[in-house]
């Protein structure tokens, strides 16, 4: 097993662990962002420039999906 | 279809029915569970690279182009060491040149891209074989990495550690630097016997010492290279600037 093998382990147990040990999908998806950086700066060392520009669309896309969570709790706080 | 593929499209299709089928029935952990089968899908299709030869693959071609280089310096009946060219002028990308003679010169006005064989000079100590593209391609990707120009010793250090460790091609380089001289340690991922690497190396140390040329603007000759417990060590010396020997 290399580098590579080892971070998809890693973040195949993180996200795995993390959609049953959570119930709400907000935290699951903040959770699967958070496993997704990690691995990423980590395992920056061991990543070709080419598989992390791969990984680009699926980080912004949780980005996009944190950024309306935290929106959406806002309003839920503003309305009380 | 390669094997990632398939297991991505499953993980994806199984998960997407699935959070279909926890949304329908309101049930949570399905959606859950059905939203980290479609990320996983899409971790391992972008993370797991398809790109790969076998180690052995390496080894096979790495000790066929030895025996080619072996032939080659018999043939030619080069006596001397290597030397690494930075960019210039004439070469903007840099070269390796094998010296005819122990003794040698070099004459860098008279190189050029397109001539191999250095024999239009005044001299016969400054014949000699050049290679302008030995482990460019290599120098390149460390570049590439680094986004910039290599400017110096620790940037190639860092750069050609993780490209050739992302490559599967080495474990380790570490380069040191005492004045004029420079200390390699190179652990390749693979066996290597470097029996001709002071007049011939791989693309993979050759991609070391001309990216370390160009790093530290001065051309590199090799002292020595020995197999150690811990890789392949490198002592080569600068020898000064391209200007100088002009």
């Amino acid at each position: 097993m290399d580098v590579e093998d080892y971070m998809l382990l890693f973040i195949s147990a993180w996200i795995l662990i993390s959609a049953l040990a959570v119930k709400s999908v907000d935290i699951f998806l903040t959770l699967t962002l958070i496993g997704l950086l990690i691995t990423l700066e980590v395992g920056s060392l061991s990543l070709s420039r080419e598989q992390k520009e791969n990984m680009k669309p699926l980080v912004e896309l949780l980005l996009l999906v944190f950024v309306l969570i935290v929106i959406k709790k806002v309003y839920e706080v503003l309305a009380g | 279809m390669e094997p990632k593929h398939i297991v991505s499209a499953t993980l994806g299709a199984t998960g997407g029915m699935l959070a279909i089928w926890g949304f329908l029935n309101t049930n949570q952990g399905y959606i859950n569970l059905g939203l980290a089968g479609a990320f996983l899908g899409a971790v391992i299709l972008t993370l797991k690279s398809s790109k790969y030869v076998k180690k052995e693959t390496a080894e096979i071609l790495l000790e066929s182009q030895k025996k080619l280089f072996n032939s080659i310096l018999k043939n030619l009946k080069l006596e001397g060491r290597t030397l690494y060219i930075p960019p210039y002028e004439n070469l903007p990308k840099g070269g390796v040149f094998l010296p005819l003679h122990e003794d040698f010169e070099v004459d860098p006005a008279r190189f050029d891209e397109g001539t191999l064989f250095i024999t239009d000079v005044p001299q016969e100590k400054a014949m000699g074989l050049l290679l302008p593209s030995l482990g460019e391609a290599l120098v390149e990707k460390y570049e590439e990495h680094l986004e910039g120009p290599l400017s110096s010793l620790p940037e190639v250090e860092s750069a050609a550690s993780s490209v050739l460790r992302t490559l599967g091609l080495t474990k380790r380089v570490y380069i040191e630097e005492k004045e004029r001289e420079i200390r390699i340690i190179v652990d390749p991922s693979f066996t290597c016997n470097p029996e001709i690497c002071e007049k011939l190396p791989c693309p993979i140390c050759a991609s070391i010492l001309r990216a370390a040329a160009k790093a530290s603007e001065e051309i590199i000759a090799v002292e020595k290279f020995e197999k150690k417990n811990y890789g392949i060590e490198i002592k080569a010396k600068k020898i000064g600037r391209v200007e100088e020997w002009m």
